[in-house]
């Protein structure tokens, strides 16, 4: 006989409760605790032996969209509850169990599919989520196999959600097949718009280009960025030892495995965004840290995020367009603009840019004449950063004429009181 | 979300060179013409040298004390460097 059991592993109770015919859709996780407090032989086979300390938790939080069904709920200790909050994050999907949370974030989907009113889980088949159909004959030897193998697990679990589309395809057959096929399932899964990105980005069952990979390999370079950046700056450095894994508040975003490629723009692009909301919102800007990663990820940029902001994360997609990231990429750099929002920071008596992290010169304070040769000075940096070979030695000679100009334009206004009228708008 | 803490922070902190290149590059990488909010154009500090970084960043704040000098002197009579546009 095929039991939810076989494959639902540890404390994933879901059979228990239909056995006792209360596999109504929706359950309060209340009422479920007290069913299992009021007989403790119910834990049986769920890894407990007392209710002591004992709660039912949602595996997607309520907060995230998350709903009352026995197939998005978990027996765990209180204080592991409180622990993982409102947050749905990877050591989560690994205390479940990754079977588990691919149970839940499919049911999630199917009731935000169906809409709540109508929610019928009738059909669902959590045997079908964790064991598709050609491999359905040894469930039990594929899940043993899942969890007692730590590289599988892992591979899995940095393609999670990738993984997670590919199965409504049902295009996998076995374990083995399964990592083989990360590759060009990740190809054929990869949003190619920014419009499905976000769409992605804000469903919490996705958790889209968070790595979870917390190796050593991974964390080292971004963590000793961290903390130089940290010292610099005179934040208190993060607690991290050589050669360590990546500490649990922090996450990594990348591309997806068998994406080697960059990072797609409009990801860069949103996380730029949140970043900046981030960075404007609390100033704690180790809160979300850009870096290049190395040896496999050579040359791809990253960021280094804590667990907490990746609600925020999936806020921004949620409310973000294709057309706003669009007209931001186009944005040309004004004086004006640069005049005014300067200005205003200066006003504000920052000295650094909230977010670009630039000096704040206060082009307010500059007489016209002064304004137009800094911004140009600007410009001409701008343009050699960004020069390709053919075009070099052109934009060398454009930022030293700017310079040069800049330097005039000070000496004339230090030295010859007649430079500018008392009025601020005299001529030369 | 804001505290009165992280706007003090904010208002006493120092420009750095590692912030500078790690926000302009990823905005280079993001492939902004313009930071966001500041307008101020994207340098792609990564791809400088680190000398040309270091001169780049220095000028950025000789600019930005003389824009506090030249405001300095601006409460001074007669001064004649700065637009009295602003009070």
């Amino acid at each position: 006989m095929r039991t939810a059991r076989a494959v639902w592993s540890n404390r994933g109770f879901g059979a228990h409760l239909v056995e006792a015919g209360l596999d109504n859709a929706l359950l309060r996780t209340d009422y479920v605790t007290d069913w299992f407090k009021s007989d403790p032989a119910r834990l049986v086979g769920t890894g407990f032996t007392t209710t002591d300390d004992l709660t039912v938790d949602h595996v997607v939080p309520k907060e995230l969209g998350g709903i009352d069904s026995k197939f998005n709920m978990h027996l765990m200790l209180r204080s592991d509850n409180s622990r993982f909050g409102m947050y749905y994050t990877p050591e989560k999907v690994e205390y479940v169990g990754a079977l588990n949370a691919k149970v839940a974030q499919r049911v999630v989907q199917l009731a935000r599919r169906q809409g709540l009113d109508r929610y019928d889980e009738s059909d669902f088949d959590p045997l079908e989520v964790q064991c598709p159909a050609p491999s359905r004959k040894r469930p039990l030897d594929a899940d043993l196999e899942a969890e007692s193998d730590p590289e599988s697990e892992h591979k899995r679990g940095v393609m999670e959600p990738m993984m997670a589309n590919a199965q409504m395809q049902g295009d996998e057959h076995d374990e083995d097949e399964k990592v083989s096929q990360e590759v060009s399932v990740a190809r054929v899964e990869m949003p190619h718009s920014a419009a499905v990105l976000f769409k992605r980005m804000s469903d919490p069952c996705e958790q889209f280009g968070v790595s979870q990979d917390r190796s050593s390999a991974m964390a080292a370079k971004p963590m000793r960025e961290l903390k130089q950046f940290c010292e610099e700056i005179g934040v208190p450095p993060p607690a991290y030892g050589y050669n360590q894994p990546l500490p649990d508040e922090y996450v990594i975003i990348q591309a997806p495995k068998g994406l080697r490629g960059k990072l797609p723009s409009y990801l860069k692009m949103i996380c730029v965004k949140v970043l900046s909301y981030l960075v404007l919102s609390t100033y704690e800007r180790t809160r979300m840290f850009p870096f290049m990663g190395t040896r496999a990820n050579s040359g791809k940029w990253m960021f280094l995020m804590q667990k907490r902001d990746l609600p925020v994360l999936r806020l921004f997609a949620s409310k973000e367009s294709e057309e706003a990231l669009k007209r931001e990429q186009k944005q040309t750099p004004t004086l004006a603009i640069w005049e005014r929002m300067q200005s205003m920071l200066a006003d504000a008596t920052f000295p650094v840019e909230p977010v670009g992290g630039s000096p704040v010169i206060n082009v307010a304070a500059l007489s016209h004449l002064l304004k137009e040769p800094f911004f140009n000075v600007l410009l001409g940096m701008r343009g050699l950063s960004m020069a390709k070979a053919e075009t070099f030695d052109a934009t060398r000679t454009a930022l030293l004429t700017a310079l040069n100009e800049a330097i005039q334009a000070v000496r004339r206004a230090h030295g010859d009181a007649r430079v500018v009228g008392a009025d601020g708008d005299g001529e030369a | 979300m804001e505290t009165p803490e992280s706007l003090e922070q904010m208002a006493t902190a120092r420009p750095s060179r590692s912030l500078w290149r790690q926000m302009n590059a990823t905005f280079a990488v993001a492939r902004l013409e313009a930071a966001p909010l500041t307008g101020a154009p994207v340098v792609d500090v990564d791809a400088l040298s680190e000398e040309e970084e270091r001169t780049y960043f220095d000028v950025l704040l000789a600019m930005q004390k003389f824009a506090k000098m030249v405001k300095q002197r601006a409460s001074t009579p007669n001064d004649t460097l700065v637009q009295h546009t602003r009070p």
